[in-house]
């Protein structure tokens, strides 16, 4: 389940957290360097996959295509 | 109709290395001066395949890609209970392996190639080896990847499938790679021996380190270029740049619009040039 509205009071099992700017860096057609997916953002630019370790590392294919999904959105958005 | 063939051929050598004797596997194409190609971590030599087909590389030099063993087409020793022990890779077996390769294939002024793991190896074949290989090219080549222990673990997990390493491996391409070139790092990721990648970065995280020797590589010796990928996260680019200030003699090359598999990157159809025309200048000179 993705729920868009985390509130402190909410568990999850995989957080992606990041600041706006991240955000919209990590949304752009082409990324600038180490924005290309979550994983380098977090390594390179502070941005957080948090939650359940084992988990995220066994959905990785899943959240890395969560990023293809996230930027094909922002650019029909953008488009539109 | 004629078949289309590739120019490529592929072939065994048995290689023996530290006493035990290895069935090693590699493809090559082109003639002229031996240049020795190394693949990445917990991958196979297939990575080079359209650098073997561009015919700006086969033109003028003898391109070798090698499986080392327990990658791609080099199945491990048959003399050894090889399953008994954790596999792991280590330096001191690559570059006996590398002494071995040179001299079974009467190599004679070589070239060695390698991205990633083989970008590490490259400065430290040139420190170990001196004069084993004319020049070495360290494609994402750094002094050390530290403060990444708690990573490996992940690389080979019960829970974890082996399609978690594929996925983590196409984030290493750079946003600007045709798409059918990630998802062909991607696949040939998928086919490794689930425990090779984490018992290859064994090297490539913690044996691999000269912090404190990289000055001594004489470049008299063995010349040493690195190069660097604007998209290459697992290495960045800042890292090589400081490899290749510590070495006197040492060339820097930054490829902007390139990740971390920079060879996969090489389809003479794609709009980049910059490993071909990075690698070519550097070897011509």
């Amino acid at each position: 389940m993705i729920d868009p509205v985390v509130t402190p009071f909410d568990g999850f099992d995989i957080q992606l957290l990041g600041s706006e700017e991240q955000w919209s860096k990590l949304l752009e057609p082409n990324p600038p360097p180490f924005y290309q997916d979550f994983y380098p953002a977090m390594v390179h630019h502070g941005f957080r996959i948090e939650g359940d370790m084992e988990m995220i590392y066994a959905f990785l294919p899943a959240i890395r295509r969560l990023g293809d999904l996230f930027r094909t959105v922002a650019a029909t958005e953008m488009a539109a | 109709m004629s078949a289309r063939l590739a120019d490529i051929v592929g072939r065994y050598v048995y290689l023996e290395v530290e006493g035990i004797e290895y069935r090693v596997y590699f493809e090559e194409a082109g003639e002229g001066i031996p240049v020795v190609l190394q693949h990445t971590a917990g991958c196979d030599g297939r990575q080079w395949r359209h650098v073997l087909e561009d015919p700006d590389f086969t033109s003028k030099y003898r391109m070798i890609a090698i499986d080392l063993p327990f990658h791609g087409r080099s199945l491990p020793p048959v003399s050894q209970e090889w399953w008994k022990a954790e596999y792991k890779l280590r330096q001191d077996f690559l570059l006996n392996f590398y002494e071995a390769l040179v001299t079974t294939l009467e190599l004679e002024n070589a070239v060695y190639a390698g991205v990633s793991l083989g970008g590490h190896l490259a400065p430290d074949l040139a420190l170990h080896r001196p004069g084993l290989f004319q020049a070495a090219f360290g494609f994402g080549a750094a002094l050390a990847t530290k403060g990444v222990d708690r990573f490996p673990q992940w690389f080979h997990h019960p829970r974890v499938s082996n399609d978690s390493k594929p996925a983590m491996m196409y984030t290493g391409c750079a946003p600007q790679s045709p798409e059918a070139n990630k998802r062909e790092t991607a696949y040939m990721y998928s086919q490794g021996a689930p425990p090779v990648l984490k018992g290859d970065v064994s090297y490539y995280f913690n044996e691999h380190d000269l912090t404190e020797t990289a000055r001594s590589i004489d470049t008299s010796k063995t010349a040493l270029h690195i190069v660097g990928s604007e998209y290459d996260w697992p290495s960045p680019p800042a890292g090589s740049e400081a490899l290749a200030a510590e070495v006197e003699g040492a060339t820097f090359t930054y490829m902007a619009g390139v990740g971390h598999f920079s060879m996969s990157k090489t389809r003479r159809s794609s709009r980049s040039t910059s490993f071909r025309s990075s690698t070519r200048r550097s070897v011509d000179e």
